[in-house]
C-alpha cells in the first residue's frame, strides 16, 4: 500500500514545550485564512481560480459557518455578486462574465441557502434550465456543451431539493443513470464504465441518498471498499493504490455516514491525520502534511472533522454539504409553503 | 501569434483598436488583481472580444494564449468554439492544439471535454488517433481518470473493443497495481459482444486473476476483480433460472486458492475475506436448502425421523460454517485493526444467523 506515514515539519516537532500544534483543531488560523483569502489576490492561485470563484466562496463560506462564524463575512458583498453571475437562462456563472454551468449554479443556490436568501431566486426558471440539460437516459450534461457526468446528477438533483423543485426532472431515470454508472467493487463512475472513485460516488450515493433511490446502492460492498481507502497514515485515499489527501475525507466519509457505516472505519486515526495537514502558521488545511494550503482542502477537512464530529463544530449534512441547521430550515420552509 | 518574450499583445498592431476591460472579481473588487501583468492582458481583452462577441481569427489566438496560460478556464474554450464554428476551422488541427495544451498539463476536465467535442464532430475517422491520444496520456499517467473516461467513450462511440483486452493485460503486466487497468477489463468483458460474455471468459479470466493475486497478494484490485467476477456469475447464474454449473467458477476451487494464499501470506486480508464470504456463502446455501425442503414436503412428513435428520444434518454444516467464519473474523479484526469494526459488523452477522437457527 502507498501510505506513507505523516511527516511533522520540523517547524511543527519544535512547537513549544515539544507539544505538536497540530493535534488539535486551530480554529482561529482558519478563520482568519479564510478571511484572507479575497485580500491575497497576490497570489498565483487566485488568478488561475477566477473562473471557479462560486465554488471556491462557497467552501469558505461552508467553513465558516461550520467553525460558527459566517457572521464575519461580508453578508450583502457576497450575495449581490452572487445575483451578478446569474444568466438569463436562470443557470450561474463562476464569476461575472463567465458563462453557466450547473456546478457554479449549485454553488450559488448553497450559497444562498446558507445565507437564507433562496427567496431572492426564481425557483422555477432555474428549475427549467436545470431539466433542460437532462438527457433522455436519466443524465445530466453541465451546460449545452454535452459533458456527461454523474457529478452533474448530483448537481442538479441536490439544487432542485434545496429549491423545492425535484418534480421539474424525471427523478427516477435520474437515478437509473447513476446505478448504471456503478462497478463490480460496488463504486461508482463518472459515466459508464468508469473506474470507481471516492468523488463520484460522493456524487452518486449523495444524490441517490436525495433522490430516496439507495436501494440501488449495495451498501455492505461499497461500505468495505470506502473503508478499504484508509491507509496506514490514517488518511483516506481516493482509490485503490493512490495516495492519501484530506478531500477524500470528505468524499468518502460523507458516503460512508449516508450509508450509516462511518463506524466501520479508525475515526480516530482519520481526525489526527486531517489535523496533521493543518498549517499552524496561516492557517488552512492542504492535501498532505506540510503541502501548501488552499480553500478548497480547507473546507473538506473541517467538514470531515465535523462528520467526526469534532467539539465546536456545526453539524454537516452527508448528503447536501450543507450545515444540517440549513438544510432543514429550507426544508420546514418548503413544507410550509409548498411550490 | 504567440505572447512570447517580453512583447505586450498592446504593443502589436493586431489588438490596438481594443480596450482591455479589467476583472471585477469576487466579493472584493477594490483590491487590484494581481495577475501577472501578461495574463492580466490578456484577460482584459478576452473579455473585450467577448463584449463584442468577436468571433475572428484574432479571436482565436487570443484563446490559444490565454489557454496556454491557464487551461482550465472553460469559458475561455467555450469562446473557443463558438469561434471554431463561427470560422469553420479544421478539427483536425484543432485536435493538434489539444494535444499541445495536453503536453503541458493534461488535468483538467475542459481539455477533455473540448477533445471529445472535436471527435464527436470528425467521426469515426478520428478514433484510431483517440485511443492512441489516451494511449500516450496513459502512459504518463496510468491512472488518468479523463484519459480512461475518453477513451471507454471512444470504443463504445465506434465499436472499437477488439484490441482493448490485449491494451488492459500489457497495462496490467506493466504494473500490476493498476486499479484503473483491472476496471477497464471488467468493462471490456461486459461490453465487447465478441468475447461471448462474462459466462463464456470466465474459466479465462479466473485463471488469469489467481496469477495476479499470487504474484502479489496484498495488491487489492485482483481482489477486488475476482470478487466482481465472482459476484456477476452469481448475478448471471441467478438470472438464467436454470442455474446450471459455471466452469471455472467452483467454490470447492476458490476455497482452495484462498487458503493456498494464506499458506503463502497469513497476513493477507484479502483472501481471509474471501474464506469469510465462502462459508456465509454455505450458510445462504443451507438455510435456503432448508426453506426448498420445508416447502416442497408441504409440511408433511415434518416432525418424521428423515425430515429431523435432514434439517440436523443442514444444521451442523450451518454451525460448523459459523464456526469458522466467526474464527475468522478475529482473526481479520487482529490483522486489520483500522477497519476492525467492520470485521465485528461480519462478525455480529453470523451471530444473529447463528441465533436464529438455534
Amino acid at each position: 500500500m502507498a501510505s506513507p506515514s505523516p511527516s511533522p515539519s520540523v517547524k511543527a516537532q519544535a512547537g513549544i514545550g515539544g507539544n505538536n500544534p497540530r493535534t488539535t483543531l486551530l480554529i482561529d488560523k482558519h478563520r482568519s485564512y479564510i478571511k484572507s483569502l479575497d485580500k491575497d489576490t497576490q497570489s498565483l492561485d487566485y488568478m488561475m481560480t477566477e473562473h471557479l470563484r462560486m465554488s471556491g466562496v462557497y467552501w469558505g463560506l461552508t467553513t465558516m459557518n461550520i467553525l460558527g462564524s459566517l457572521g464575519e463575512m461580508d453578508e450583502k458583498k457576497v450575495i449581490d455578486w452572487v445575483l451578478k453571475c446569474q444568466h438569463p437562462c436562470g443557470g450561474f456563472g463562476g464569476n461575472v462574465d463567465h458563462d453557466p454551468h450547473i456546478l457554479y449554479t449549485l454553488s450559488a443556490i448553497q450559497i444562498l441557502a446558507l445565507y437564507d436568501k433562496l427567496h431572492l431566486l426564481d425557483a422555477d426558471q432555474i428549475a427549467a434550465y436545470i431539466s433542460g440539460l437532462q438527457l433522455a437516459d436519466g443524465s445530466f450534461v453541465g451546460d449545452e456543451w454535452g459533458e456527461v457526468d454523474t457529478r452533474f446528477s448530483y448537481c442538479a438533483i441536490s439544487c432542485l431539493s434545496l429549491l423545492g423543485r425535484l418534480d421539474k426532472i424525471d427523478v427516477d431515470r435520474a437515478a437509473a443513470y447513476i446505478a448504471s454508472c456503478k462497478n463490480f467493487d460496488g463504486g461508482f463512475g463518472c459515466t459508464p464504465g468508469g473506474e470507481s472513485h471516492a468523488g463520484q460516488i460522493f456524487c452518486c450515493v449523495g444524490a441517490l441518498a436525495i433522490a430516496g433511490a439507495l436501494h440501488y446502492v449495495d451498501a455492505d460492498l461499497l461500505g468495505w471498499w470506502l473503508c478499504e481507502r484508509q491507509v496506514k497514515s490514517g488518511g483516506l485515499n481516493g482509490r485503490p493504490e493512490k495516495l492519501p489527501d484530506v478531500c477524500y475525507s470528505w468524499w468518502v466519509l460523507s458516503s460512508l455516514v449516508i450509508l450509516d457505516r462511518v463506524h466501520w472505519l479508525d475515526k480516530d486515526r482519520l481526525k489526527a491525520f486531517i489535523l496533521s495537514c493543518q498549517d499552524e502558521e496561516r492557517g488552512g488545511i492542504s492535501d498532505r502534511p506540510d503541502d501548501m494550503v488552499d480553500v478548497f482542502h480547507t473546507f473538506f477537512g473541517v467538514a470531515g472533522l465535523s462528520l467526526l464530529e469534532y467539539p465546536g463544530l456545526k453539524h454537516i449534512d452527508p448528503a447536501y454539504a450543507l450545515p444540517v441547521e440549513v438544510v432543514q430550515r429550507v426544508l420546514s420552509r418548503q413544507r410550509q409553503t409548498p411550490a | 501569434m504567440e505572447a512570447s518574450g517580453t512583447t505586450f499583445l498592446r504593443d502589436t498592431d493586431v489588438w490596438s483598436d481594443l480596450q482591455p476591460v479589467p476583472q471585477n472579481d469576487g466579493p472584493n473588487p477594490v483590491v487590484p488583481i494581481a495577475y501577472s501583468a501578461k495574463f492580466e492582458e490578456a484577460m482584459g481583452l478576452f473579455r473585450a472580444i467577448q463584449a463584442l462577441d468577436e468571433r475572428s481569427p484574432r479571436a482565436l489566438d487570443l484563446t490559444s494564449i490565454i489557454i496556454h496560460l491557464n487551461s482550465a478556464n472553460y469559458t475561455v474554450w467555450r469562446y473557443r468554439r463558438l469561434v471554431l464554428v463561427a470560422l469553420g476551422s479544421d478539427l483536425w488541427d484543432e485536435l493538434n492544439f489539444v494535444y499541445d495544451i495536453a503536453m503541458e498539463n493534461s488535468k483538467n476536465y475542459q481539455l477533455w471535454h473540448h477533445r471529445r467535442w472535436c471527435a464527436e464532430r470528425l467521426g469515426k475517422e478520428c478514433g484510431d488517433g483517440e485511443l492512441a491520444f489516451t494511449e500516450l496520456s496513459l502512459s504518463k499517467d496510468a491512472k488518468h481518470y479523463h484519459a480512461w473516461a475518453h477513451r471507454v467513450w471512444v470504443l463504445r462511440e465506434y465499436d472499437m473493443w477488439e484490441g482493448e483486452l490485449d491494451f488492459c493485460s500489457r497495462l496490467i503486466q506493466k504494473d500490476m497495481l493498476n486499479n484503473s487497468a483491472w476496471n477497464q477489463r471488467f468493462t471490456v468483458i461486459r461490453s465487447y459482444d465478441k468475447l461471448g460474455g462474462l459466462a463464456a471468459m470466465l474459466p479465462q479470466e479466473m485463471e488469469y486473476v489467481k496469477k495476479h493475486i499470487w504474484l502479489d497478494t496484498d495488491n487489492e484490485s485482483p481482489w477486488r476483480y475476482l470478487h466482481g467476477l465472482y459476484n456477476a456469475s452469481a448475478v448471471d447464474m441467478h438470472a438464467r433460472t436454470t442455474g446450471g454449473s459455471q466452469p471455472g467458477l467452483s467454490i470447492q476451487g476458490l476455497r482452495e486458492f484462498a487458503v493456498l494464499v494464506t499458506e503463502k501470506n497469513p497476513f493477507c486480508v484479502h483472501a481471509l475475506s474471501l474464506l469469510l464470504d465462502l462459508e456465509m456463502q454455505s450458510i445462504v446455501t443451507a438455510i435456503n436448502d432448508e426453506g426448498n425442503r420445508s416447502k416442497t414436503e408441504g409440511g408433511q412428513d415434518s416432525g418424521t425421523e428423515a425430515s429431523e435428520g435432514t434439517t440436523a444434518q443442514l444444521k451442523s454444516i450451518c454451525r460448523l460454517s459459523i464456526e469458522k467464519g466467526r474464527r475468522l473474523c478475529s482473526r481479520l479484526q487482529e490483522i486489520d485493526p483500522l477497519r476492525k469494526k467492520y470485521w465485528h459488523f461480519k462478525d455480529g452477522q453470523l451471530m444473529s444467523i447463528a441465533q436464529r437457527w438455534e
